[in-house]
């Protein structure tokens, strides 16, 4: 018994250690010797705003929620906005969808001008029966040598 | 009888069953829905819109209603009313009077009016300039109106009191004309409250409004005319939405219902083991079982389906860890509620219980030493290993939130603070519970293993646990805790395992061993937890600064650049397709630069901007401005007219000290023809005043609220290129104009160009960000924070203290209430009373004074405030006078233009006001577009030109924001031509932050104070407790028997004298219990010496007899003497043996036997006994064993001799045939053997005696049986009862401590 207990303690401890995006490292695809002032592998940056796209279209945020940067800033709606870290974001996104069904949605811009890549894009959702439309964008900044998602707007 | 445990297990399992039956009803109903709906919908359609028609008219009427009470309760005043009615308008300052005195929201507004719609009095904001219309439409006595003017639209109800003379209205808003929902404008809307109440869009139109679409439901209302005066277009709902709604419904339903199909189960469950008695079944059964309703809750959504307040909002805090069981704050409490019992069962398993009664002393092996010290290593890396965790917890909490924790003009943290930090101790207190169980665990494996003293195995395992810290540091890539707390937190475990020898060894009471632990475990909790969290939350301080500075290092916003250029983009189109055909030139009569405002981004969030349309000749056709000065857009403009169409333009900096860029684009504009019309141009200021009335700089908006304290310390940025200052937004903090080369040499060698320095800017203390660009190089930004002193500090752990005090309030009154259930006395002795008195009568004058003084500063501090204003006003007043020297002056050269200059003189915004109406402002454009009233309030209207009165002071909203206005009259050649206005919005904050600078300061004596208060309260307590705890323990003993005992003194007080009569008592009583005993003695041996005599002289007389029998019959040689020999040996014989049995018995009550206890199965031993007495004939016997079977610890011969006794008496008392049963069972900690018999039972008189030695009923035997029988049992720490009615049988009951 008291080594089960003892086992129980060791696993919980074990997963106790809290997985905070900045502390493990991002994930995401890193830049070998990125040089400043030079715009980045457009790949690189399609591929975040095409997990995005999949994402919402899908309704679900698992696509691109290790995409987020340490402080994302989100405006949700008219007048509500706030920074928050990567898990929040994940957290208020999916709070977010959870009460909207998405029926389409697709980006239409997006842009790398100024090293500073942004996508635009429109969506239609139902939600408690009304049917409503809503502009979504998202832009991508640096964090250590990998894009992230540092902005996400949903007006 | 019935299990106890099946009787308090029925009724949970009823509610289980139930609740899980109403679960299954309710997803069969789910699946059914979406089929019963769609076969219905016709119907149900049909239904709903008349339904829904009756909703619409009855929020209408509603509203309506609520307007005319009012209306009626003001025509009810005859003072006013009547007056007018005799034509005999009331004074006007009185009508103004009487209307304030009617109770309305910010929103409502009173107005009396003449038939030509001029006002005479009112109360409120004002609802159009044309009241005119509102009367002209209507013609009977009580009306109602919807009408639109400026930003809303409004519903007024009205009243002739004097017919074709004077009108009475009352007004709200309904609706907000523009989709704009800002800092500016509160929304309110009838129609969104509808369509959340009817599930559908709703949109309320004017009549005559633009054609409705097919498919939507119009609801016309009409007023008492039967004219349309507005109305009410719903989208068509379909089935598809109504099952959504259902749905969601019955899923909401079920979720809730299983919640508490899981509370019942889970209470079942800890019910039933409980009585199972098996400590590691108990404690593996509550965790599995409390973890399982934890899942469950989360799985279900309960409570949050319910509560989806803040609590439950992501957006104060949220994190990913473990699948959703934290991914708000309100799940987080409950997560870590549950952490908390479970640590606390972990720990009453490991230290409270006692589960093993005899420790084996035998030497142990070398295996079992190697394992000890592993075991001690093992459990100090596991506890490192769980701080660490809890460590990245508080992380946590700190940076996956937005909860500001420290507030500075508050004297109490705010909810969510307050619960943050609960949950901090909660989870430092559990890690405390747990460590200090494993220590305790090593300590005794050590103990058992090593022949060592005490202190040896102390010093042994600490100095391992205290060894294992560098290793883990070793270990440990990314640290997440200073080596301090480290240390800190296994100081205070060992600390903790050690006092809880101490306590035990004590035998300090239970509950007051709770108590101690509560204290402990708290601070404890407290002590290492809060300053981790400040750690933290500096942390997170520092990684925002960080991002803030990087941001100033981009050329330009990509955000802001996108929604200047949508906006430009929406606003043509706009043009385009609504309003082509309006005439560009005339746009300003229309408001047009307004209205497209309000469609773009811009509009909607109250961004500071401004719009102009220019015609095409390119002459300025309207403009619409708010929050930008004009310097800042001539700068900007001529910027964005340099550069291309269609594109975003932006200016670096906007002025000296302020910062931000300016953001520019212009478009051309055409009509559906493609043909040119003019074109507009579209400006955005970065820089965001959070209110339209201050100059003060602040934050950039998209840091705005992210550093604590920023109210009470300065926050500076600066730029540098090439390491000269080119700009800097510091007052206090203004730096050098050279950058340190230390500083600027470290950030290059730096592999991120991050660099953190404490320096000093101006002798002021900072900490400061240098942050290197990678795009322009020699380009540095940084962020000085001013370094508040350490009585900001200690101010905010003492906030955080009071919680941790607030929480062992709580515990102590649970604990207090849970004794004086169970004992029914006060939790809190004499001590406690003591301590408890001195802390309140500290705590009741020192809470009085603060909360006067903190009235004081705040009054000191708003006549300060209220001072500056008269000045203001004075100064405005004066420089008017200068340039206006006549009426005319007035009229004619005090317009926009000039306040704008003014103000910009004077750094503050301000307004003129003539007949009521505003005459020119510093903010014109506002007025304009409906932000702000252009009527003067109502109170400053009577107080400055009806009333004299030169300054006058009132409280007004914009938007949710309130501040206070100052007016004054404009006297010139002694005559009143208009109002000035100023507004002081900005001294709110200096306000606040002098009340906060108080708080802190003050508040910190204060408690100080406290603290020495009550640490002198305890001593004190202490001391005057002490004696009387002495005199308690002296009277215990005294009562159990111990005469021994006195009570040493040496005080002359009352105290000294009641010990020294307490000793004499004593004394006394010892005296009177010798004598006593000695009497007693002398008794019994008299009376055990009659009884021996008797019971010999028994025996003794038939021998006499016998022998003399015998003597005469050899005497007289009769022939039978060979057989009186026989007859009398054996009578002889006989006797003897009695007298042997006699001496046995006396022998047997008068020795203490020496006993030898065993583990005895109860049944067995009953069986035993049984089995001895199977041959006596027609009695039969019943045994009922227990279940699970008993086990005492006891003397076998004794307890058997006992059922002999017992057993004995009930065939003696059964005459003919009977039966005797004997049954055993378990009940809490005592076995229970009962032994009845069928007799004739024994009277009431007898049953009192049967248990005294030499009490028989019987011809034969001593009378000692039961005597005995009963300190056998008394030995055993048990009780005998006899329970027996004549007639009825007799049934012995015998209970006593069951043994494991």
């Amino acid at each position: 018994m008291k080594w089960l207990i003892i086992i129980l303690l060791v696993s919980s401890a074990a997963c106790a250690q809290v997985k905070m995006n900045s502390l493990t490292g991002k994930k995401n695809i890193t830049l070998k010797n990125p040089k400043p002032g030079i715009i980045e592998v457009n790949s690189l940056i399609k591929e975040i705003f095409k997990k995005i796209e999949s994402g919402l279209k899908a309704n679900s945020i698992d696509f691109f929620k290790d995409e987020f940067g340490d402080i994302v800033s989100m405006t949700i709606g008219p007048d509500e906005h706030g920074y928050y870290s990567a898990n929040q974001a994940v957290s208020v996104l999916v709070n977010y969808f959870s009460e909207r069904r998405l029926s389409s949605f697709e980006f239409s811009v997006i842009s790398e001008k100024d090293n500073v890549p942004y996508a635009t894009g429109r969506f239609t959702c139902i939600q408690k029966g009304i049917k409503k439309t809503a502009q979504v964008y998202v832009s991508l900044t640096r964090q250590d040598s990998s894009w992230v998602i540092s902005q996400f707007n949903i007006y | 009888m019935r299990n106890p445990a099946e009787r308090n297990i029925r009724p949970a399992l009823w509610g289980f069953f139930i609740c899980l039956a109403i679960a299954g009803i309710l997803h069969v109903i789910g699946i059914f829905v979406p089929s019963y709906i769609r076969d219905r919908w016709d119907a149900e359609f049909n239904a709903r819109k008349s339904q829904n028609e009756q909703i619409i008219r009855g929020a209408f009427q509603d509203r309506v209603d609520q307007l005319k009470e009012i209306l009626d309760n003001i025509s009810a005043d005859t003072s006013l009313v009547a007056k007018m009615r005799s034509s005999d308008f009331p004074d006007a300052l009185t009508a103004f009077k009487k209307l304030k005195t009617y109770k309305l929201n910010a929103d409502q507004t009173v107005d009396i009016v003449d038939s030509s719609g001029n006002p005479h009095a009112w109360n409120g904001p004002s609802v159009t300039n044309r009241y005119a219309d509102i009367l002209n439409k209507n013609s009977k006595e009580v009306f109602t109106q919807v009408s639109q003017h400026g930003l809303r639209t409004y519903i007024t109800v009205g009243r002739c009191i004097v017919p074709y003379e004077y009108y009475l209205l009352v007004s709200e808003p309904l609706e907000l004309n523009s989709p704009i929902s800002n800092r500016f404008v509160r929304r309110t809307s009838l129609s969104d409250d509808l369509s959340q109440n009817l599930k559908v869009k709703v949109a309320m139109r004017m009549p005559g409004a633009a054609q409705d679409s097919q498919g939507e439901l119009v609801v016309p209302i009409l007023n008492e005319e039967n004219n349309e005066i507005v109305r009410f277009v719903l989208e068509e709902k379909t089935a598809e939405s109504e099952i959504d709604s259902y749905t969601e419904t019955v899923s909401t339903l079920t979720g809730i219902i299983i919640a508490l199909c899981s509370i019942f189960a889970a209470y079942a469950g800890i019910i039933w083991i409980s009585y199972k008695r098996k400590i590691w079944l108990t404690f593996s059964v509550s965790f599995v079982l409390l973890w399982a309703l934890r899942i469950i809750w989360r799985a279900v959504d309960f409570p949050g389906a319910i509560i989806n307040g803040r609590l439950f909002n992501p957006k104060i805090y949220s994190s990913q860890f473990a699948y959703g069981l934290t991914s708000s704050l309100g799940e987080l409490i409950l997560s870590i509620s549950t952490i908390a019992v479970t640590a606390w069962l972990f720990f009453s398993y490991f230290v409270l219980t006692d589960r093993k009664k005899t420790i084996i002393n035998k030497p142990a092996s070398l295996t079992k030493r190697i394992y000890a010290v592993l075991l001690t290593g093992m459990i100090g890396l596991l506890l490192l290993w769980m701080f660490r965790g809890f460590s990245e917890a508080l992380r946590s909490f700190v940076f996956d939130s937005t909860i500001r924790f420290i507030n500075p003009s508050e004297i109490l943290l705010d909810v969510e603070s307050t619960l943050m930090l609960a949950n901090v101790l909660l989870l430092g207190g559990s890690l405390l519970l747990i460590s200090t169980a494993l220590i305790r665990e090593a300590r005794n494996t050590l103990f058992l293993s090593f022949d060592i003293s005490a202190f040896s195995i102390r010093v042994f395992y600490i100095s391992a646990l205290l060894l294992c810290i560098p290793l883990f540091i070793w270990i440990d890539k990314t640290p997440q805790s200073q080596y301090f707390s480290i240390l800190l937190f296994i100081i205070f475990s060992v600390v903790f395992a050690e006092l809880l020898y101490y306590w035990k060894k004590m035998s300090i009471a239970d509950a007051s061993m709770k108590w101690r632990m509560a204290v402990i475990i708290l601070l404890g909790a407290f002590f290492i937890g809060a300053p981790m969290m400040h750690q933290k939350l500096q942390q997170r301080e520092q990684r925002e600064t960080e991002a803030a500075a990087k941001e100033l290092l981009r050329p330009s916003d990509n955000w802001l650049s996108f929604i200047v250029l949508d906006g430009i983009r929406t606003a043509a189109e706009s043009v385009r397709s609504e309003y082509a055909s309006i005439d560009i030139p005339e746009a300003g009569k229309t408001n047009l630069a307004f209205v497209l405002w309000t469609k773009t981004l811009l509009g909607k969030e109250g961004y500071n901007s401004a719009l102009v349309l220019y015609d095409i000749e390119g002459g300025e056709a309207d403009r619409f401005v708010v929050g930008m000065s004009n310097p800042e857009q001539k700068e900007i403009l001529t910027h964005v007219f340099e550069g291309e169409e269609n594109a975003v333009h932006f200016i670096g900096r906007t002025g000296r000290k302020k910062l931000g860029k300016l953001y520019g684009a212009w478009i051309a504009l055409r009509d559906k023809n493609e043909k040119f019309i003019g074109s507009l141009a579209l400006l955005l200021s970065e820089q965001q005043r959070n209110s339209i009335y201050t100059q003060e700089l602040e934050p950039l908006r998209q840091f705005a609220d992210r550093f604590e304290s920023s109210m009470v310390r300065e926050i500076a940025f600066h730029e540098y290129k090439n390491d000269v200052l080119e700009f800097s937004t510091g007052i206090k903090l203004n730096p050098d104009n050279y950058l340190s080369p230390d500083i600027s040499s470290e950030l290059l060698k730096t592999a991120s160009p991050v660099l953190w320095k404490d320096i000093k800017i101006n002798d002021n203390r900072t900490r400061t960000v240098f942050v290197g660009s990678m795009e322009l190089p020699g380009k540095i930004v940084s962020i000085s924070l001013e370094k508040l002193d350490i009585r900001w500090e200690l101010f905010n752990y003492l906030k955080e203290f009071f919680v941790c005090l607030g929480i062992l309030a709580a515990a102590g009154i649970y604990l207090s209430i849970r004794k004086r259930r169970q004992t029914n006395t006060l939790f809190f002795g004499f001590k406690g009373k003591l301590f408890l008195g001195f802390a309140c009568i500290t705590l009741l004058p020192l809470a009085f004074l603060s909360y006067y003084n903190r009235q004081l500063v705040s009054e000191q501090v708003q006549e300060q405030a209220e001072s500056a204003l008269y000045r203001e006003l004075y100064q405005l007043q004066e420089r008017i006078g200068i340039y206006v020297v006549d009426e005319e002056d007035f009229i004619q050269g005090v317009n926009n233009d000039f306040c704008e200059a003014l103000a910009g003189e004077y750094g503050a915004d301000f307004s003129i006001y003539r007949d009521a109406s505003v005459h020119a402002s510093s903010l014109s454009e506002l007025y304009r577009a409906g932000f702000l009233d252009e009527r003067l309030n109502g109170d400053a209207f009577a107080a400055s030109v009806l009333g004299d009165m030169n300054y006058f002071l009132t409280k007004e909203k914009i938007g949710s924001v309130e501040y206070v206005v100052g007016y004054s009259p404009i006297i010139i050649n002694g005559t009143n031509v208009g109002v000035l206005a100023v507004p002081t919005l900005n001294r709110e904050k200096q306000m606040e932050a002098e009340l906060a600078k108080r708080n802190a300061y003050v508040f910190g004596i204060y408690a100080i104070v406290f603290g020495i208060a009550l640490i002198g309260g305890g001593l004190l307590a202490l001391r005057f407790a002490d004696p009387i705890r002495q005199l308690t323990i002296a009277a215990k003993d005294v009562s159990e028997g111990n005469l021994a005992v006195r009570i040493d003194t040496h005080s002359n007080d009352e105290i000294g004298i009641l010990a020294g009569s307490f000793n004499e008592m004593v004394e006394r009583l010892k005296k009177s219990r010798e004598e006593l005993s000695k009497h007693e003695r002398e008794s019994a041996w008299k009376e055990m010496a009659k009884q021996i005599a008797h019971e010999i002289r028994n025996p003794l007389t038939p021998i006499k007899l016998s022998i003399q029998h015998l003597r005469q019959a050899f005497k007289d040689k009769a022939a039978d003497r060979e057989e009186i020999l026989q007859r009398v040996t054996q009578t002889v014989i006989e006797q003897i043996e009695a007298l042997s049995r006699i001496a046995s018995e006396f022998s047997s009550f008068a020795r203490i036997p020496e006993s030898k206890y065993e583990r005895l199965n109860i049944d067995e031993l009953l069986a035993e006994t049984i089995n001895l007495f199977r041959e006596v004939k027609e009695i039969s016997f019943i045994h009922t064993p227990s279940s699970p079977p008993a086990f005492i610890i006891a003397d076998r011969d004794q307890l058997r001799g006992v059922f002999i006794n017992i057993f004995r008496n009930a065939i003696q008392a059964i005459k003919k045939t009977g039966t005797i049963t004997a049954a055993s069972c378990l009940e809490k900690h005592l076995c229970i053997i009962r032994i009845s018999d069928t007799g004739p039972g024994i009277p009431e008189e007898l049953r009192t005696k049967i248990f005294e030695p030499n009490f028989s009923t019987k011809t034969e035997g001593m009378g000692l049986g039961l005597a005995i029988a009963r300190r056998v049992i008394e030995d055993l720490g048990g009780t005998i009862t006899c329970l027996s009615e004549k007639g009825m049988g007799t049934t012995f009951e015998i209970r006593l401590p069951a043994g494991q």
